[in-house]
């Protein structure tokens, strides 16, 4: 079933569907840019022979991201229909590769994570900042020069030959930071975000489980804190 | 009543599904249902009722074969299918009624009675009805071409569309003397027994006790607020053997 197709006429038609659909951002990333992940989440290990990752990204609606935490039951409602949206997109970029004969798994955009290492089994932001779409910053978001923080991601592991996007040019954080003065640092309302310590997810997760969602979800959060994101707005 | 052409108009449903991104389509008559239990017959869902145009989605094969693996992909990829396969059944029932029938989109899943334990229309036995394949020892739909990696959408209508005949062959029993029945030993909470009773309320008992907490494994998880899914009877028929379809 494998068919030869020409890496660049894959690569444009993926492009395409995903723009039609309302990508806002796409990039691709050869397997190898992740294997400094740690063992079992690396895309090597998700589907045997991964070639590629196809990173895609889906920006945020800025004023409602702006009026958190006035605004956070809308926050969160456009978080998980974003949720769904990537999902969707990743299943048609999925099906189609399937149907041009290749193996191809996709992530959840959202759902799950390991409890001891408190990170998926492909992390988005990763794959992400290594297909060029930007870097992660000092709030562990993928930050990007058009929509600062204000995405939400999704990811496709594939052993497709694909056109391989340029990597990003590392230190858009630390020259916003001039502009910002880490204002992410600051309104972090259980300050996990730091430069010294680096992000510390598990506080993050029980600000949201015990004061955003308590009784509503145990492990995954309804309603979302959505602070760091309103942070990053991007500074150039 | 508006009259046409049947076959014509049947290559313009087809066309419409194939236009969609469905992989198989068929259409079973009305008649073929007279063995349906009591009000689980098209009629009883729309009195006018002359046929159910049955559509047939591939899932994505290598999400399958990573099972139990990839199971957060593999439940992922369900419940898209299910939005994929409700906007086609829905698209399919505004192009039937703007044609001037009518007609009801079947929900691609969603709820079923406890007693019987069966959804109010059968997705699967439609797809028999219309020849896309046979109900295998999984009590899956098993087809020629995908075995039971498949996902199923039907609408029921009253427009004469020609119907596709019913498969001669039936591919479950071709390839037992590959597979050996692989079904019944990969089912985690044996459910299916070799004659190919499945015993459906151990199935769903397995969702809700093994994989229907907040904790799979090392993980913690959240899908769409569902239940995580087995898979392995689906990942264990995939195609075994050359059985094709006949062409007419």
């Amino acid at each position: 079933m494998r068919v030869n197709k020409n890496k660049k006429t894959l690569s444009q038609n993926i492009t395409r569907i995903l723009k039609d659909m309302g990508a806002s951002k796409i990039g691709i990333a050869p397997a190898e840019r992740l294997k400094k992940a740690p063992k079992g989440f690396r895309p090597t290990d998700i589907l045997s022979g991964a070639k590629n990752v196809i990173a895609i990204a889906v920006s945020q609606i800025p004023s409602v991201v702006d009026n958190v935490p006035a605004a956070r039951f809308t926050f969160s409602q456009q978080y998980h229909v974003i949720t769904r949206k990537l999902d969707d997109l990743a299943m048609a970029v999925s099906r189609f590769l399937d149907k041009e004969g290749f193996s191809t798994v996709q992530i959840p955009a959202d759902g799950f994570y390991d409890r001891q290492s408190l990170r998926a089994h492909l992390y988005h932001e990763e794959a992400a900042a290594a297909a060029g779409l930007g870097e992660i910053g000092l709030n562990n978001m993928l930050i990007t020069p058009e929509y600062g923080a204000r995405l939400q991601l999704v990811t496709i592991v594939t052993d497709a030959p694909l056109e391989a996007s340029p990597e990003f040019k590392k230190g858009l954080c630390k020259r916003w930071q001039k502009k910002c003065h880490q204002v992410c640092a600051k309104m972090c309302p259980v300050e996990c975000i730091s430069e010294k310590e680096g992000f510390r997810k598990e506080l993050c997760i029980y600000y949201h489980n015990k004061f955003l969602s308590e009784g509503l979800h145990i492990y995954i959060p309804n309603v979302l804190c959505g602070l760091c994101v309103k942070a990053c707005k991007g500074f150039d | 009543m508006k009259i046409s052409n049947d076959g014509r108009f049947t290559k313009k449903v087809f066309d419409f599904l194939k236009s969609m991104d469905v992989d198989l389509v068929g259409i079973a008559p009305e008649e073929r249902f007279e063995e349906a239990p009591p009000d689980h017959k098209p009629k009883d869902l729309l009195p006018s009722a002359r046929c159910v145009v049955v559509g047939v989605l591939r899932q994505i094969p290598s999400v399958v074969d990573s099972l139990p693996e990839n199971r957060f992909s593999y439940t992922q990829q369900h419940h898209v299918f299910n939005k994929i396969l409700d906007d086609i059944g829905f698209a399919l029932s505004r192009f039937l009624e703007e044609e001037g029938y009518e007609s009801i989109h079947i929900s691609s899943e969603g709820y079923y009675e406890i007693r019987p334990f069966i959804a109010y229309f059968s997705h699967r036995h439609a797809a028999v009805m219309a020849g896309l394949g046979e109900l295998g020892i999984n009590n899956l739909l098993v087809t020629p071409e995908f075995g039971s990696r498949v996902r199923i959408i039907s609408v029921i209508t009253d427009a004469p569309l020609k119907p596709t005949p019913r498969l001669e062959k039936h591919p479950c029993k071709e390839w037992q003397g590959k597979c050996k029945k692989i079904c019944v030993k990969m089912c985690p909470a044996e459910c299916i027994s070799r004659e190919g009773k499945l015993n459906k309320i151990r199935c769903r008992f397995y969702h809700y006790e093994t994989l229907g907490s907040y904790l799979y494994g090392n993980y913690v998880f959240s899908l769409d607020r569902a239940n995580l899914l087995c898979g392995m009877c689906v990942k264990a028929c995939g195609k075994w053997g050359d059985f094709q379809r006949k062409e007419k």
